[in-house]
């Protein structure tokens, strides 16, 4: 069986899926380009960040819970139901609705402290599917992106860390029948749209928003956080931070990093890692694969709430044995250093984990 | 005569479907994982463990209580339907899988089967519409036949409910609800759980589908997580999918199943599937 390397604060690189980063194109944006590598392909600079979460006050809470409630419903409401809904001390995991009494519709609200992730829907609208109008996903993509804009109005996301070109889009569709009759009516309940926040380019898949959009043209549901990511923006060149590799010098990153994070030169060119994916990897079946951000999925909750994280060449895959199909694995390939071991980003196996003894 | 709990079952628009309020504490779960796939006769990735806080927050809630069995203990033929050994196989699911409303499995699957990582009398694998050696694989039929307890089933496998399989697959379980995998999910330790606490105030569909589409503080969009609810009419199946809380109340069996041996009568279904794709290893 193949062995990874064991996870050390630094993860990852990736892919995204639908094609917006294939494997024989680096992600727009990406990093700049400096000295020739071994391949003949430019090596480019990158940046590893620093990334950390914060939890939420129980008035930074209520606060937000009451603006996403507002761009979720289009109006204005009273902030009252709110305070009285969150607790002064809040839990990892809290959740509470509110009456069609305060907000006219009722509205679920979900919020994971330790991870900063808060998601609101409107559960009635999300289960219907009894409008007839459809906005189609062209329509639905309009009213994402200007409810995205009315997030950063409100100061709930910052648009310079997104690209919505590139945001993916999914539906929610809700399919009817019987055994007696082949015929099915399948009908979409939602648009669903997620952007990642972006590092230089690269998407970073612990942070982010996503938004769905009812067929009938309003919104259903929001989720919005994640981590920060600890960096100096700027138009122009800035120097690095700390510096690896041989070359130094000064480094054209729009978004550089302070704290812990450094700057190292990689290979855009991911197409040996993708070959190499394959030969050590006969069995899997990748679903996507590209140059992303992504922490270790067993270190995104609990522990330390600050990590380093590096981009990495992930293939999101799951493997074939006989008939059988694994639940789904990420592996990230260094692209600082093409001859280390895959990092396994997957939640860590247990193999040992035992339950209740027969009697 | 309908019963105050039967009362409000149809007050919420789901027929006489309440068998009783969450109250009493009793055995209404079966849980099987296994993460161990290797050397064991059922090789596949190992995996991480993905029950144990769900049992946890089960068994915190006073209406639950149930078994729990993992790796070694756990047993496909314990979903194998035990009404006929040579139609089905050699199954316990009157003992075990099919005795209890609400029943698990983790590991790794297919559309409409399921993988254990320990073989067991040389059987690793369950299918849910039938087996060409049912000595190596086993036929599931919950909610019906022998046992008939099964009220809901919760896959945490790869593509145990690949839609367009449904018909040919999973829909053979005479049960009120199904949760599963639309393709290959990465499920994290906690996931199953926090989709437990999140049915307050959330239906059972709409925590499935927002808390397996990924895990919190992660944005992939990878995973395809799909609910299917069952009723003898469309609005009975309708009514389950939007209404059914496992916080709230407890369904009764689906009645009128299929006999040993037989394949179902007339019935309607409703599926919405959370749409990220499907993986190119489900069939």
């Amino acid at each position: 069986m193949q062995t990874f390397k064991s996870f050390c604060f630094c993860v990852v690189a990736t892919l995204t899926a639908c094609g917006q980063v294939s494997e024989d194109k680096p992600a727009s944006g990406a990093p700049s380009q400096s000295d020739a590598s071994e391949s003949g392909v430019k090596a480019a600079s990158y940046g590893a960040f620093e990334v950390s979460w914060s939890k939420a006050s129980a008035a930074q809470l209520a606060a937000r819970a009451h603006t996403v409630a507002r761009v979720l419903l289009g109006r204005d409401l009273p902030s009252e139901p709110f305070v009285a809904s969150v607790p002064s001390t809040i839990p990892n995991n809290l959740g509470f609705r509110t009456s069609e009494a305060d907000t006219g519709e009722a509205l679920d609200f979900r919020y994971f402290a330790e991870v900063d992730d808060l998601r609101v829907s409107n559960p009635t609208l999300d289960s219907d599917i009894t409008t007839p109008k459809d906005v189609g996903r062209d329509g639905a993509r309009q009213i994402f992106e200007r409810a995205f804009d009315t997030l950063a109005q409100a100061g709930l996301v910052d648009k310079s860390e997104y690209d919505l070109s590139t945001a993916r889009t999914s539906t929610t569709t809700t399919a009817s029948g019987s055994s007696v009759s082949e015929d099915e009516t399948i009908v979409t309940n939602s648009y669903d749209f997620l952007a990642r926040r972006t590092i230089n380019g690269i998407p970073f898949s612990n942070a982010g928003v996503r938004i769905r959009v009812h067929r009938g043209g309003r919104l259903t549901a929001i989720r919005l956080g994640g981590a920060q990511v600890a960096s100096l923006r700027s138009e122009s060149t800035v120097p690095s931070v700390r510096t690896l590799g041989t070359t130094g010098g000064r480094l054209d990153l729009k978004e550089s990093p302070t704290g812990a994070g450094f700057v190292f030169e990689g290979t855009p060119d991911i197409s040996r890692l993708a070959a190499r994916f394959k030969k050590e990897f006969p069995a899997a079946a990748a679903d996507r694969s590209g140059i992303e951000y992504m922490l270790p999925l067993s270190a995104s909750l609990g522990g330390a709430n600050k990590a380093v994280v590096e981009p990495l060449f992930v293939v999101s895959y799951s493997t074939k044995t006989g008939e059988m199909a694994s639940r789904r694995r990420y592996l990230g390939y260094s692209i600082r250093d093409l001859q280390a071991r895959p990092v396994d980003l997957s939640d860590k196996a247990k193999p040992e984990a035992t339950g209740d003894v027969r009697q | 005569m309908m019963n105050k709990w039967m009362k409000l079952g149809a007050a919420l628009g789901l027929g006489g479907a309440i068998l009783a309020p969450a109250t009493a504490r009793a055995d209404r779960y079966y849980i099987g994982e296994s993460t161990d796939f290797t050397g064991n006769g059922c090789q596949n990735d190992d995996l991480n463990e993905i029950t144990a806080s769900l049992r946890n927050s089960l068994d915190a809630d006073s209406w639950w209580s149930g078994s729990r069995y993992v790796n070694l203990q756990a047993w496909p033929h314990d979903l194998v339907e035990s009404c006929s050994s040579s139609t089905y196989g050699a199954g316990l699911d009157s003992t075990y899988g099919d005795t209890r409303q609400l029943t698990v499995y983790a590991g790794h699957g297919n559309a409409g089967a399921l993988q254990w990582g320990f073989k067991r009398n040389g059987m690793c694998d369950v299918d849910f519409a039938s087996s060409g050696n049912t000595a190596v694989t086993g036929v599931v039929r919950l909610g019906q036949m022998s046992g008939a307890g099964t009220v809901a089933a919760m896959w945490l496998t790869s593509c145990t409910l690949k839609r367009d399989r449904l018909a040919s697959k999973a829909n053979f379980q005479w049960v009120r609800q199904q949760f599963g995998y639309h393709n290959s999910p990465s499920i994290g330790d906690n996931t199953p759980s926090e989709f437990y606490v999140g049915v307050w105030p959330a239906s059972n569909k709409d925590s499935w589908l927002d808390h397996m589409e990924d895990k919190p503080g992660l944005w992939t969009g990878d995973n395809s997580p799909i609910v299917v609810s069952y009723g003898a009419t469309s609005a009975e199946a309708s009514s389950t999918h939007n209404g059914a809380c496992l916080k709230r109340q407890i369904l009764a069996p689906r009645p009128g199943g299929p006999s040993c041996g037989n394949g179902p009568p007339l019935f309607f279904y409703t599926s919405t599937l959370r749409d990220n794709g499907t993986s190119s290893g489900c069939n």
